[in-house]
């Protein structure tokens, strides 16, 4: 049982490392996010606790890696919650509505992928617009694109590590 | 009994933890748990660097192996070339101090003479919302907020340079945040080239990797079309600068005392969405940031602001002149300075207190001979620098 947490605690922070290289970049703009669909696979596979706390724990990483900003008097201002609320709320609502109209094939798991990083994005976009200000750098259709290719191959990869097959986690 | 209600209300107890916690950490952005959050960012970059350096280990090797043979070639040709030009080194001298001279003379901005440090590249992240770099060196180094972060490019023609990469936002013990100049929350003063065009340069651009020029005025004439057809025009003979600014480098200007004035950033591309009364134009920086392995950083700290100036030292104006001129001969209506008509002005260019009222040009003292030569040899003084005659003349209080 712990055992299995770690595994799946290794993979989150796999995935957070994944994003903050340059192995899979296509030039500065086109990347992808590899938390959103291990988000998505953990949803779809184990149900909605495990895309809450997935979700929940991969956006804190992410939420991490936006980094301090040092403000007046030499304080510190962090960006912590932005990622996790997001990730945590739709990882849990793909497990709890998703998994009906989920279909095991290749287009559909494109499909989700692209839908899924589009939500999550726009999500963490609105939160982010919300609590700090207008980022008009921030891409939801590049990397909901390039995700979507990505996506059969992670889900073969997570399959394979986890031991999760398509009707396991599904009740 | 309590175990099992739990067991059933574990998953809104959950759901209601997880966004209870992102919401107070949002609101409550500095408290202990989030700092402990953002800590573990730092171990987790080490390992990024690691994985970076894994994967391009391969890739490294070859290029390695491909350019040992030019840079011996090139080598040996640099030392021939070094051996000549040690004949030459006294008129470097001169031609050094030439320089000096003519940078003095023609107002040019010094060169940038800070030290500075090598730092790796330990993440670049351009993907998330609030686009980051994480560098190996912090406070350990002296590393801290606000210091400018360069690296090396290549500019329009082909010449390395150091461009701007961005400022430190965060440092700790052993590495430090950079925010890139392609960060939406990025906003620096800039010069435009061969002009004196200023402008607010914003990472927000909405553009990839390209940063906007914000408060350009409206009449200035930004032509892609031109630039994308005969390239990058500067000046040429049938007057091609005055069409447009598409084309011209930007460099920083010093304006908010971060960045060390004219560091190059980028080139002017096309022009951007109107802004009220002000044009906007696009600009391409000269770094690749997905490119970056190492980056310099100029150990300046930021100017001193104008907020630092010290009260006692602003100018009082007593009777400021507002209304009607006095012609010779004309008695002013009222010698009496009201108090509301006492106006203060901040100029800080003037080291020296001086109350202009107090010492009217016309009651002041005939100069004397000393003085007088005095104020032939420095012609912008006037009789009212009592203090600067004063020392000048040896006669300091």
């Amino acid at each position: 049982m712990i055992f299995e947490k770690i595994v799946i605690l290794s993979g989150i922070i796999l995935a957070h490392i994944l994003n903050g290289s340059n192995l899979f970049d296509f030039g500065p703009e086109i990347k992808p996010d590899f938390m959103i669909l291990l988000i998505l696979f953990f949803s779809l596979r184990k149900g909605e606790m495990a895309g809450l706390w997935v979700g929940f724990i991969g956006g804190l990483l992410s939420d991490a890696g936006l980094g301090g900003e040092e403000g007046t008097g030499g304080k510190i201002y962090y960006k912590i919650g932005v990622h996790s609320l997001s990730f945590s709320i739709i990882g849990y609502l793909l497990g709890k509505f998703g998994r009906s109209f989920y279909n095991e094939n290749y287009i559909s798991i494109t499909i989700y992928a692209f839908g899924v990083t589009l939500l999550m994005r726009a999500l963490t976009y609105t939160l982010f617009s919300f609590f700090f200000y207008n980022n008009l750098n921030y891409s939801l259709f590049i990397c909901s694109i390039y995700n979507a290719v990505l996506a059969p191959l992670t889900f073969f990869v997570l399959s394979w590590t986890y031991k999760l097959q398509p009707s396991e986690g599904l009740r | 009994m309590l175990w099992d209600r739990i067991q059933q209300l574990s998953e809104i107890l959950s759901l209601l933890f997880c966004i209870g916690f992102s919401i107070v950490s949002l609101v409550w952005n500095s408290n202990l748990v989030v700092k402990t959050v953002a800590s573990s960012q730092k171990a987790v970059d080490v390992i990024t660097s690691s994985v970076d350096s894994a994967g391009g280990i391969f890739s490294r090797v070859y290029q390695r192996i491909q350019s040992n043979d030019a840079l011996r070639k090139e080598r040996d040709s640099y030392a021939k070339l070094v051996d000549e030009y040690k004949i030459y080194s006294h008129d470097n001298k001169i031609l050094l101090n030439e320089n000096i001279n003519l940078r003095k003379d023609l107002e040019f901005q010094p060169k940038i003479d800070y030290p500075t440090t090598r730092a790796e590249v330990l993440s670049v992240r351009l993907n998330s919302i609030y686009r980051t770099i994480v560098i190996n060196k912090g406070k350990a180094d002296k590393i801290y907020p606000f210091m400018p972060v360069i690296s090396r490019a290549v500019n329009e023609s082909g010449d390395i340079i150091p461009a701007i990469v961005g400022k430190v936002i965060a440092s700790n013990s052993s590495s430090a945040v950079v925010q890139p100049i392609i960060n939406s929350n990025f906003n620096m003063g800039v010069q435009v080239e061969g002009g004196s065009l200023w402008a607010i340069l914003s990472g927000n651009s909405g553009r990839g990797t390209y940063v906007i020029l914000n408060f350009l005025d409206s009449g200035v004439i930004i032509n892609p079309k031109l630039y994308s057809q005969i390239g990058p025009v500067l000046a040429d003979e049938n007057g091609l600068e005055k069409v447009g600014i598409a084309g011209r480098e930007i460099y920083s200007s010093n304006g908010g005392g971060v960045f060390p004035a004219g560091l190059p950033i980028g080139v002017i591309v096309e022009e951007g969405p109107r802004a009220g009364s002000f044009k906007t134009a696009y600009v391409k920086p000269y770094v690749k940031f997905d490119e970056l392995n190492y980056v310099t950083i100029i150990k300046k700290l930021p100017d001193k602001w104008v907020e630092d100036w010290p009260e006692e030292k602003n100018i009082t104006i007593e009777n400021p002149f507002y209304g009607e001129l006095n012609f010779p001969g004309e008695e002013p209506e009222s010698k009496q300075t009201s108090k509301d008509q006492k106006l203060t002005v901040l100029k800080p260019q003037v080291s020296e207190q001086r109350d202009i009222s107090k010492k009217p040009m016309s009651n002041s003292p005939t100069p004397t001979p000393k003085k007088q030569e005095v104020m032939k040899k420095m012609p912008l003084l006037d009789e009212d620098d009592e203090d600067v005659l004063r020392k000048l003349e040896g006669n300091s209080p």
